[in-house]
């Protein structure tokens, strides 16, 4: 962290069972890097070992070890410089003592764990919002502590909705445009096909071709300092050319090839993340006629 | 080389055209020269003999008496015609000859038409004018029955018609025809087998002068119409009327294949549908 | 330009295809080869190519696809296709992802255990997403073209058709892909500027065979009947032909239909496609849709009528015009024999496997000419404005459907024809004049012409002529061509009369000709002779082995050839020959006929009136001839009086007609010729003719003609026989006419013709001529010394030699040159006597 304070010792934070376990790939500016999954209630279990650099005497206040839930928005990253990423906004923090003030001349591990953790939400890496679950030790130390992180996701799987309806909609532009569309379903799990079709009952625009487009929408904050911004996932051109009136295009699209999200609504009234299917429309202008349409994923 | 003697197919006056199958045997390139014997009287037959070979030599038969027989507008200019002034079918016409010599090796051939001559069936008459165009070969056209014979060292022959063109010739009528109704008479009258044997015997008492090809000729004196005609004739009228049909002409014509001092004459006759050919050899005296 | 962007996709395309193929020889790296696969597709995205480079385009896509196709399935089932067909729908594209969902479909249509039905659904469903008209149409036919090996023949009822699909779902899919396909062709017509209307429908018309390609694919499905055919196919296919609206699709989807379904399926469902006819747009040529049907159906009688033998309609085409009346009865019992044991019920092909029966390959129980001809009325009805043009083309296929489906129901032909007559009748010139309708026309009238051999079956069709009558010299003058044509091929004899004049009926326009033909008469255009020419030789199709009967069809032709004016010039002279052939036949009939004299009289009476017209026509010359052959023939007859009149006139012409001076020797050429071979003149008769002939020669002009007339008139005093030349006993005719010209040998007579030659001769100032004419006429003296002529003495000759000789040796009088032929003729003479010597000892005496 301080090029001039080279920090004396090394912390290495090892979960049980890291090489076997399921890897989720962290999207966003993290790109690449793979997190060992978790799931709701799942004890997070351990060791944290310390070196000492040089085989120099090390001197500490204490060892601690924490399992930290937080969301982070920009906003906040922006803000508090130098300020102990997550602390304020964590809506789960557990910490364990692993060893009490002392010195240390040789690497020395030690072990944790948490039992049967309650991970309410799952993880997400969004634009201006992340929620993350991590792994913290400290060793505590006079002039400055020093830390280690290491990230884990986690997925919350939930029950298929036992009723679901279609989506139908009748849109139009008058006198220029009209057409119904219907998707199967609103709510959609991750590994789920959207089946549709779109019924041209007028059609006097000079259409070219039509996407369906799935877009999330992530809102951060509370009114009056909410943010939104939307992000298109995936874009599939569902039609060529121009239909004629009474024409019946089909849509499918299988969304388990995609990086998707489960819907987030309001998730400790910090953030939500939800997702849009949208109707395109272009025209020989290149003009784009849109109607977007909330559907819900979830994980199974 | 093979010099092809043709004449007197009187299209359309006399006859429909000339048997297909002797079309189909005459085309281009086998065929040195052609000697017309005159009463060549539509412009489709002496195109045709033009394509046999661009050596067409013509002369005047008794039928091409008037400039209505256009064809000779277009006539080949090859022709050599002595035409005196003008292209006027008449004087074209008239231009052509009536006798016309040729040379093939050592063999002078003469061609005309035997009404200009009195020659027709009078081989003295021959005899003659083959001494005065002093030719080894004379063939002459206007008999309508092919007929080839030797007399003092020289070669007479008639092509006879290639159409089988209607003949004002007595021969046709009563000579055969009568001699044959009483044979007839004598015998069973469907069997066209017997009657072609008679018809031979026929042809030697008539023809003591006539060679191997005319016997053959008179052999099958009556082409196949005639002779179902004989038949149904037989059945309608009863045993007791027997009538012979005056026999048509028999289309004709002769290859003369000559080599040197030697000319083999084959006859080519259509009987019955079919073309019979005879072959005869005239060896010229040194 | 468009030719740049069509190379730079072919390029591309290439390029993505050889890396592909990479990809599948390194095996296992099938996804990253559908993404190549998916890149070259996208070339197919292209907006800008005309429909043809966008057509190469394809060709090399799909064999690159054919490629990754085969690939495919050989990696089945590692790569399992059903995994391979949810993961290229990941393709963001529509074009090339519907291409390779085809691509894996089909190959897994193949499969043992695919769900052929459910891919089959999909695939089509899908489809549905590509609305560009030219890629829409491609992708289907890609679509067809991949699925065509694979489509379901199972029947309706299998116990596999719920998932391996049946012959109906096939159908179904085929039908479906059809519509949809015509769907988008047509749109293709209503898309961009209105101006470029014509180059769409230019390039509507190179795309069309992608949408007709699904016609071609359901004729080729197996096991489809007629019942079905009739009940569920068609009428879908109708009902979009109907819907559809467009003049192009309608045009070209009836012609399909039409061409690739079979006959028999036709047959069944005439009702529907004649009334979908009616639907049809307005702007649509219903003519060509209407002909190509009745063709197609008339086409198929007319193969079916080769099968059947036993039918009357075969004998009645198949009757010669020479199977002359009393004939018929004899060949058709023969005939009915033969056929019968062909059409055995057991052995018959056609007939077994339908309880129906069937005549010409249509059922008994329709009357398929009734059909279309409703039809026809209704669609005058309903489309008043229809063309003339059209009505007539249309009205020409009826004709042909007539012919080959009911060649025995001429009441069919007259209702066309007498339709046809009324129309024409009703409608103004400009329409009956335009050229598609004399043509439409001209080919109704030539058909039956072509079509009956026997020319009185097309006769007997009442309102044929009435027809034929009505149109253009031009049209009449070709049918009548046809006609001639058509007999002269056959080379068929006319035996009845009724046939002959009907024949001569249809001439009419050649032997009067009208219009154009007519103005050149005066110059007797080659054409005119041709045709006249033709006419002549029809008069030696004439034949009837009854004289009588013959003679009858020769009174009809030259009642027919008398309207020819001039023109008879060239018909007349085959007329005169056809008689005297019959006066021949009579006098073979002695024996039968009584009165075979009169009616031999009456045919020289015939024949007299043809020169005498001949004559008048300006052909004196050639009237000269005719009747110095009609004479020559009477003689032979014993009809003297005719023989001596034919001579008269022959004289008359000569001296009224005969001007030229070669003609004039040329003509008595002929008189001494035919003369010396007459034998039935009485003495007395016989001595006027020669001795007018020889008075003849003996005027002509030149003396060297002069010279040769006269000796060769020598020879009517020595006549002949060519079968007893040498042989005096045997002078009398078989006949035994004693008063008979045979025997004239009147050695006096010749040696005074031969001596005036020499007179005639001594007169030529020419030495040449001269001493060439005294060869000539030493060489006469020496044949009538042969032939025993003792008027003809040694004296005679040595005089004559010597005379020669003494020419020869006068050599001040002559150019050696000019004398040469003559001294070697005069000199082969010489040898000839010479030679003579030696078996002949009266030529002892000839010296020199």
């Amino acid at each position: 962290m301080s090029l001039f304070f080279k920090s004396p010792l090394d912390i290495e934070i090892r979960l049980d069972g890291e090489d076997s376990r399921e890897l989720v790939e962290v999207r966003g500016p993290d790109k690449g890097k793979k997190v060992p999954l978790y799931l709701d209630g799942e004890s997070v279990k351990g060791t944290v070992t310390i070196r000492p650099k040089d085989g120099k005497r090390l001197e500490h206040s204490g060892i601690k070890v924490q399992f930290i839930g937080c969301i982070e928005t920009k906003n906040d990253r922006g803000a508090g410089q130098g300020a102990q990423p997550g602390e304020g906004e964590a809506f789960l923090s557990m910490a364990q003592e692993l060893a009490a003030p002392g010195e240390l001349r040789h690497p020395e591990t030690f072990e944790f764990e948490f039992k049967n953790v309650e991970k309410q939400f799952e993880s997400y890496n969004g634009l201006n919002v992340r929620l993350r679950y991590f792994v913290r030790a400290t060793v505590v130390r006079r002039m400055n502590d020093v830390t280690r992180e290491k990230d884990v996701w986690v997925y919350s799987y939930r029950q298929s909705p036992d009723s679901t309806s279609t989506i139908k909609m009748d849109v139009g532009i008058e006198d220029c445009l009209h057409i119904e569309f219907e998707y199967s379903k609103s709510r959609y799990h991750l590994k789920d096909v959207i089946v549709g079709r779109i019924y041209f009952l007028l059609v006097r625009l000079k259409i070219k071709h039509m996407e369906l487009s799935i877009i999330r929408r992530e809102t951060v904050g509370a009114p009056p300092n909410q943010v939104n911004e939307s992000e298109t996932l995936v874009r599939f051109e569902i039609m060529d050319g121009a239909p004629v009136r009474g024409e019946t295009i089909p849509i499918r699209l299988f969304l388990g090839g995609f990086d998707l999200s489960p819907t987030m609504r309001d998730v400790n009234k910090k953030f939500s993340a939800r997702t849009f299917l949208s109707l395109v429309l272009i025209d020989e202008d290149a003009r784009r006629y849109f109607k977007q349409s909330e559907i819900i994923l979830y994980r199974q | 080389m093979l010099v092809l003697a043709i004449g007197d197919l009187h299209i359309p006056d006399r006859a429909i055209d000339v048997p297909t199958k002797f079309k189909k045997l005459l085309v281009a390139g086998k065929i040195s020269q052609v000697l017309c014997l005159g009463n060549l009287t539509d412009k489709q037959t002496l195109d045709w003999l033009g394509s046999i070979s661009p050596d067409l030599q013509l002369i005047r038969g008794d039928q091409d008496s008037q400039p209505s027989s256009l064809i000779y507008n277009s006539l080949p200019r090859s022709l050599d015609l002595e035409v005196p002034g003008g292209t006027n079918a008449s004087k074209i016409y008239a231009g052509l000859s009536l006798f016309k010599t040729v040379q093939h090796g050592e063999l002078k051939i003469g061609i005309t038409a035997a009404h200009n001559t009195l020659s027709l069936h009078d081989p003295d008459t021959q005899l003659i004018i083959a001494r005065q165009l002093d030719v080894d070969i004379l063939i002459c056209g206007g008999a309508h029955r092919v007929e080839a014979f030797e007399l003092d060292g020289k070669f007479f022959v008639s092509p006879g018609s290639a159409t089988g063109a209607f003949s004002v010739e007595k021969y046709t009528d009563d000579g055969v025809e009568e001699d044959e109704e009483e044979e007839v008479n004598g015998k069973e009258e469907n069997d066209n087998e017997n009657e072609d044997g008679k018809n031979d015997e026929d042809g030697k008492n008539k023809e003591k002068e006539e060679s191997k090809g005319d016997k053959d000729d008179k052999d099958k004196d009556e082409d196949g119409k005639d002779e179902s005609e004989n038949k149904e004739e037989s059945e309608t009228n009863g045993e007791e009327t027997k009538i012979t049909e005056p026999s048509e002409a028999i289309p004709s014509f002769c290859l003369l294949d000559i080599q040197g001092s030697v000319c083999v004459l084959y006859v080519y006759m259509y009987i019955d549908g079919d073309v019979k050919v005879d072959k005869i050899s005239y060896r010229k005296l040194q | 330009m468009s030719n740049n962007t069509l190379q730079e996709a072919l390029t591309e395309v290439r390029q993505q295809e050889s890396q592909m193929r990479r990809c599948l020889e390194h095996k296992g790296k099938i996804m990253d080869a559908v993404k190549h696969a998916s890149t070259l597709l996208a070339e197919l995205r292209s907006s800008t190519l005309p429909p043809k480079q966008y057509y190469e385009l394809y060709i090399v896509v799909f064999d690159a696809l054919a490629y990754l196709g085969a690939f495919l399935k050989d990696s089945h089932p590692t790569h399992h296709l059903a995994d391979l067909y949810e993961l290229v729908q990941y393709a963001g594209n529509i074009v090339p992802r519907l291409y390779l969902m085809i691509t894996v479909g089909t190959v897994y249509m193949g499969m043992d255990d695919a769900p052929v039905k459910e891919i089959m659904k999909d695939m089509m469903e899908m489809c549905r997403g590509v609305q560009h008209p030219v890629r829409g149409l491609f992708l289907r036919y890609y679509l067809s073209q991949r699925s065509r090996d694979k489509l379901p023949t199972l029947p309706e009822g299998d116990e596999n058709a719920a998932t391996k699909g049946s012959l109906q779902d096939s159908i179904q899919f085929v039908i479906t892909n059809f519509i949809e396909m015509n769907k988008l062709w047509v749109r293709l017509q209503h898309q961009g500027h209105s101006r470029e209307r014509d180059k769409r429908t230019a390039e509507r018309q190179e795309l069309q065979i992608l949408v007709g390609s699904n016609l071609v694919r359901l004729s080729q499905l197996e096991g489809i009947d007629k019942t079905y055919y009739r009940e569920s196919i068609l009428p879908a296919i109708l009902e979009q032909v109907v819907q559809c609206r467009d003049i192009l699709a309608q045009e070209y989807l009836l012609d399909v239909i039409t061409q690739v379904f079979p006959d028999e399926f036709h047959l069944a469902t005439l009702d529907i496609f004649l009334d979908t006819i009616a639907n049809l747009n307005p702007g649509v040529s219903v003519r060509r849709i209407v002909i190509t049907m009745i063709e197609r159906l008339a086409a198929y009688a007319a193969r079916e009528a080769e099968n059947e033998t036993n039918t009357v309609a075969k004998q009645l085409k198949e009757a010669h015009l020479d199977d002359a009346v009393d004939n018929d009865k004899d060949g058709d019992d023969k005939g009915k024999d033969k056929d019968e044991e062909v059409t055995d019920p057991l052995t018959a092909p056609s007939a077994s496997p339908y309880t129906e029966e069937y005549h010409r390959g249509i059922p008994a129980s329709m009357d398929l000419f009734k059909v279309f001809w409703d039809h026809f009325l209704g669609l005058l009805k309903a489309r008043p404005d229809l063309p003339l043009e059209d009505q007539m083309a249309i009205l020409g296929a009826l004709t042909k459907l007539s012919m080959n489906a009911y060649p025995e129901r001429l009441e069919f032909l007259d209702q066309i024809f007498s339709h046809a007559a009324e129309k024409l009748k009703a409608a103004d010139s400009a329409a009956t004049s335009s050229k598609e309708t004399v043509d439409a026309l001209l080919a109704m009238v030539l058909a039956p012409i072509n079509f009956y051999s026997r020319l009185l079956t097309v006769l007997s069709v009442p309102s044929y002529l009435e027809l034929l009558q009505s149109q253009t010299a031009a049209s009449q003058r070709v049918v009548a061509i046809a006609v001639i044509d058509s007999v002269l091929k056959e080379q068929a004899h006319i035996t009845d009369i009724g046939d002959a004049e009907g024949v001569f009926g249809l001439l009419q326009i050649l032997i009067v000709p009208r219009g154009a033909a007519a103005q050149s008469e005066d110059e007797e255009s080659e054409d005119v002779a041709a045709d006249q020419a033709k006419i002549a030789k029809v008069v030696h199709l004439l034949y009837h082995k009854d004289p009588d009967t013959h003679y009858k069809l020769l009174v009809v032709a030259r009642k027919a050839l008398s309207a020819g004016g001039q023109l008879r010039k060239y018909t007349y002279p085959a007329l005169v020959f056809s008689t005297l052939r019959i006066a021949r036949r009579y006098k073979a009939r002695e024996s039968v006929f009584v009165d075979w004299m009169q009616r031999t009289t009456a045919l020289f009476k015939f024949i007299h009136k043809l020169i005498s017209d001949v004559s008048i026509t300006g052909r004196a010359e050639y009237a000269l001839r005719l009747y110095v052959d009609a004479a020559q023939v009477a003689d032979q007859c014993g009809a003297e009086e005719a023989a001596y009149e034919f001579f008269v006139q022959a004289f008359t012409v000569y001296e009224e007609a005969v001007s030229d001076s070669r003609a004039q020797f040329q003509a008595i050429c002929i008189f001494v010729s035919a003369l010396q071979q007459t034998r039935n003149f009485s003495l007395d008769n016989y001595k006027l003719l020669i001795s007018k002939t020889a008075v003849y020669g003996s005027k002509l002009l030149k003396k060297p003609d002069q010279c040769r007339a006269v000796y060769m008139a020598s020879h009517l005093w020595w006549t002949v026989d060519d079968d007893d030349e040498d042989d005096d006993e045997n002078k009398e005719t078989p006949e035994g006419e004693e008063s008979g010209t045979a025997s004239v040998r009147d050695g006096k007579r010749v040696l005074e013709c031969l001596q005036r030659a020499l007179r005639v001769a001594d007169a030529c100032m020419d030495v040449a001529v001269q001493v060439q004419l005294f060869v000539e006429i030493l060489n006469r003296y020496i044949y009538y010394f042969d032939h025993g002529n003792t008027e003809i003495t040694v004296k005679y000759i040595n005089g004559l030699v010597e005379v020669i000789q003494n020419n020869f040796n006068d050599d001040g009088a002559y150019d050696a040159q000019n004398i040469e032929a003559p001294k070697k003729f005069f000199d082969r003479t010489l040898d000839y006597i010479a030679s003579q010597k030696e078996v002949d000892e009266r030529y002892e005496s000839i010296v020199w």
